[in-house]
């Protein structure tokens, strides 16, 4: 039985939408991924009554609200994701903990902030909460805030509905994690209401500055396995944005197989147990400004 | 002349990220007030710093650096005229060809080889004779000419290549120069060496491969039949590039050997495309394996589902109803419209209510697609 990618997909419509991709979200279609494609969106030309690609793109560009935009964009990205994904990371990230409370409380400050981006149902947003309570150092008087931006709608109403199947782990027959934090009803495991606590979950765009109001005076941004999807100027934006978001101390942790190594002036790596984490290097605010721009207005400021 | 020179300084600063910056801004003055400069730090090999920061600048410089670098080819400094080799290969200007292939007679045989690869990077077939010369001399130099010879391409640059495959020590090096140049009506050149010893046979599958893909024209399925215990193997080799390349090859068989690698690939980006297209090819013959994939924790129930759709194994899509993933769950009430059950009816009428509004949607599309059957009926 062979397929023919031309029948389901002209070459000319799948460039359409994967230069439409590109344009509105930075995201990559490396190759010709055409039968991918159409695995993931067929469904919508069903639904919207469409009779080809074509006409699919011609509804996506005339529709104003964006809101078709938004649904093909989550359905090309990946949304593989499961609790405790990449431990050694998450050790790091709990050793860091002791060191980041010290840091607020320089400030007199009792609030820690985390952001899970590209968070899709909620699983790495929730692990970094339960390890954030597990630590057992803001326990009193704290306010922990984390909270998940992704672009899927229904990815976020499950995240918000915390309740999971075992698709949302790797348990390899170990379920500790289960019994602990989550309690079993069917095939269904809901995590448990203390670990929801704190959890907050938003629409976004990583691209868009408008994702990210409100959003700033951040300890800690997870941002893994986004980067290596996205073109290079979307990468510089999405940079600048988390660059703004963080405090000057935050720490910045992307995929392992990502780097920001040459890529940025703004964050430099640290190699914390074989981990490489990102540091905000020490300028001010930054909005749109060459490193070296950033660098002139440093040393007036320090000749003031 | 000054303000050349502050921003020439800069080029020495510790900060990669300001000595990019300061290139950068370089651009906006002639390349006359500063290109002599630069020559002069990349020839000072006393201080490593200076010519670092010249070879930054030359390499970023790109176009307007070629007459520069043209000139220090001629350097009485080897690593002055490796680095204007290498710098000319990567602005990859035609001009320099005049230059570069008298280069390739260099007494230094890093200059040779550093010349050779500029060469390749440049892609003149006018380079194809002059490489070809250098076929025998030093390993290092031979191999530095095949690879160049294979990014280059054409009829002149395969047919050198087929020559190469006469001699058993350049094989490694042929073989992936081949696979850059090569096209499809070369793979019967490469043919008899599959069924030769290891490792030679990897080779040559791999640029069987690549050829076929890149051009579109993969193998009949039963050019593969013999060879599917060796692909099999290559599964598990420690070689990524021959593991990926049995893999294609694989999907190309149309043999069930291959279903649990294609069902494990689809977490892949790399390959799930090609994993996609096996599975397809496969049939009937993949619906219980999928059904059963369908099932187990980590499988990306997505494209199953929607394998299993275009398979027209709607009924099978029924006991994944109740997905956990919406957009499984969006498939099942799509594909299930077309079963005229009562159970169907049930299903659909259990999505109507569901949380998601796509899977909604869907599942009023196929109730309403079902009634208008049935009112034609």
């Amino acid at each position: 039985m062979t397929l023919s990618k031309k029948d389901l997909m002209s070459e000319e419509e799948f460039t359409l939408l994967k230069e439409l991709i590109n344009k509105e979200f930075g995201i990559q279609l490396k190759g010709d991924k055409r039968l991918t494609f159409h695995t993931k969106v067929s469904h919508r030309l069903n639904i919207l009554g469409l009779k080809s690609y074509r006409d699919y793109y011609e509804f996506i560009i005339s529709d104003s609200s964006r809101e078709e935009l938004f649904t093909l964009a989550s359905h090309i990205t990946n949304n593989e994701t499961y609790f405790f994904r990449e431990k050694m990371q998450l050790e790091v990230f709990s050793n860091l903990l002791k060191g980041i409370k010290k840091e607020r409380l320089k400030k007199n400050q009792h609030i820690l902030k985390i952001l899970s981006l590209a968070c899709s149902s909620g699983e790495e947003a929730y692990t970094l909460n339960i390890l954030v309570q597990e630590s057992g150092l803001f326990m009193w008087d704290w306010d922990i805030r984390i909270i998940g931006i992704d672009i899927d709608k229904n990815a976020l109403k499950k995240a918000k509905g915390a309740s999971y199947t075992k698709n949302s782990f790797r348990l390899n027959g170990n379920i500790d994690i289960v019994n602990k934090y989550f309690t079993a009803e069917g095939d269904r495991y809901n995590l448990r209401k203390i670990f929801t606590k704190n959890v907050a979950f938003r629409h976004g765009n990583l691209l868009d500055i408008n994702s990210f109001t409100d959003i700033n005076d951040i300890d800690v941004v997870f941002c893994r396995n986004v980067l290596i999807y996205m073109n290079d100027s979307a990468i510089s934006r999405i940079i600048k944005n988390l660059y703004n978001s963080l405090t000057d101390s935050g720490y910045l942790f992307i995929g392992s197989a990502e780097s920001l190594i040459q890529r940025t002036g703004l964050f430099s790596p640290e190699y914390n147990n074989g981990i490489i984490v990102y540091r905000k290097n020490q300028h001010r605010h930054c909005e749109g400004q060459s490193p070296e721009a950033i660098s002139r207005r440093d040393s007036s400021l320090r000749s003031e | 002349m000054q303000e050349i020179q502050e921003i020439l300084n800069k080029l020495k600063d510790n900060n990669w990220w300001v000595r990019k910056n300061t290139i950068e801004n370089l651009l906006a003055y002639p390349e006359d007030s500063y290109l002599s400069i630069l020559e002069e730090w990349l020839r000072n090999g006393d201080d490593a710093l200076l010519r670092n920061a010249a070879m930054e600048a030359f390499s970023t410089l790109g176009e307007k650096a070629v007459r520069s670098l043209i000139l220090l080819l001629k350097d009485e400094d080897p690593d002055v005229r490796i680095f204007a080799a290498n710098v000319l290969g990567d602005i990859g200007n035609a001009e320099a060809l005049s230059s570069l292939i008298p280069a390739l007679a260099d007494p230094d045989v890093n200059v040779k080889i550093a010349s050779a690869e500029a060469l390749g990077k440049i892609g003149s077939e006018k380079a194809v004779t002059a490489l070809a010369k250098l076929i025998g001399d030093t390993t290092w130099v031979t191999m530095a000419a095949i690879e160049a010879i294979g990014e280059i391409g054409g009829d002149n640059a395969l047919s050198v290549l087929h020559k190469c495959l006469e001699k058993e020590e350049y094989h490694g090096m042929t073989f992936a120069a081949i696979e850059k140049a090569g096209t499809h009506h070369f793979i019967r050149h490469l043919t008899p060496f599959v069924d030769k010893e290891t490792g030679l046979r990897e080779l040559a599958l791999k640029a069987i491969v690549a050829i076929a893909d890149r051009e579109g024209t993969k193998p009949m399925p039963s050019y593969f039949t013999s060879l599917i215990p060796l692909l099999i193997d290559l599964q598990h080799s420690a070689r990524p590039e021959f593991k990926k390349a049995a893999f294609i090859a694989l999907c190309w068989s149309e043999d069930m050997r291959g279903f649990q690698y294609f069902i494990e690939a689809l977490n892949d980006e790399e390959l799930q495309e090609y994993a996609i297209n096996g599975l397809f090819s496969l049939g009937k013959r993949a619906v219980p394996g999928i059904i059963d994939a369908l099932k187990k924790e980590g499988a990306n129930r997505v494209i199953l589902a929607k394998v299993l759709s275009m398979l027209g194994e709607n009924s099978a899509l029924l006991r994944f109803a109740g997905d956990d993933d919406a957009e499984v769950r969006t498939e099942v009430a799509l594909a299930i419209g077309n079963l005229k059950t009562p159970k169907a009816t049930e299903i659909l009428l259990l999505l109507e209510q569901d949380a998601i509004d796509e899977v909604r949607a869907a599942a009023q599309l196929s109730l309403r697609n079902k009634k208008d059957t049935g009112k034609l009926a």
